[in-house]
């Protein structure tokens, strides 16, 4: 696939994300993806999917108020990789604002993600959910 | 520019920089760019202007021991668009490492380069740098 259809292909899973459809955000990563979260948070490091899923749903997921709502502002395609600049606007369980900004770097072969490295601002993650 | 170029240009930023020559690295810059720095550490911020920039590189020099290696692993270009991943290999003034891992956003206009959006490791910065 070109840039055109990587880019089209991230777009789609934030839209899909963003209807509340995990299975549509996952189903485009390959099952040997690799996801990295940036630093040394509760939910950073080097992540199969398996783990990636565990640190979304049994982590983060259950200290946020409803959802995260990701907003993706800017796509940047080439060759294998699109580069996605995206804010997050969310409530804790403890009623703190998590409102993160971050870049998602995914590298697309075969039609799948085969790695996604996130970066965000560590800090306000530790803040929001401790260590 | 064509992405290629705005990519090259990118590419020799960070060669001049390599070689310690700040202004080599701020000369592609236009004399009204914005810099934002991801987060709420002490160097994170909203910045305007070469100058501003450059005396920021220059405030930072002295906090290190020898010279911050900054390596970019991968250049994705798209219009007006650049954007690098990079590792940091450091060690501060007081002996600590700080290797810390970047995402850049280039944004060209009218050859130059108007807006800097960085992420990295805020945690990190704040751990080592202190607030």
């Amino acid at each position: 696939m070109g840039a055109v259809e990587n880019k089209a292909l991230v777009r789609n899973m934030f839209t899909e994300l963003s209807k509340g459809n995990a299975e549509g955000w996952l189903g485009a990563m390959a099952d040997d993806a690799r996801i990295i979260i940036t630093g040394t948070t509760i939910v950073s490091g080097t992540h199969s999917k398996a783990e990636y899923i565990n640190k979304a749903y049994n982590v983060a997921m259950p200290q946020i108020e409803g959802t995260v709502v990701l907003t993706p502002d800017n796509f940047i395609a080439e060759g294998d990789f699109v580069a996605v600049q995206v804010h997050g606007k969310s409530t804790t369980k403890a009623g703190k604002p998590y409102n993160n900004t971050y870049c998602m770097v995914f590298r697309i072969a075969n039609g799948k993600v085969q790695e996604l490295t996130e970066y965000s601002d560590t800090e306000l993650i530790t803040a929001a959910f401790g260590k | 520019m064509s992405a290629a170029e705005n990519k090259q240009t990118i590419q020799t930023m960070y060669v001049e920089l390599a070689k310690g020559n700040l202004r080599g690295y701020l000369a592609p810059m236009a004399d009204d760019v914005r810099l934002t720095i991801l987060g709420a550490t002490r160097f994170s911020g909203t910045f305007t202007g070469k100058t501003t920039y450059e005396k920021l590189l220059r405030d930072l020099t002295p906090l290190f021991d020898g010279r911050a290696i900054l390596t970019p692993d991968t250049f994705i270009a798209e219009g007006d668009y650049v954007v690098v991943q990079l590792h940091g290999q450091s060690t501060t003034a007081t002996r600590k490492p700080y290797n810390n891992t970047y995402c850049m956003v280039f944004r060209f206009a009218s050859g130059k380069v108007q807006e800097i959006m960085e992420y990295l490791d805020t945690e990190l910065v704040t751990t080592v740098f202190g607030r």
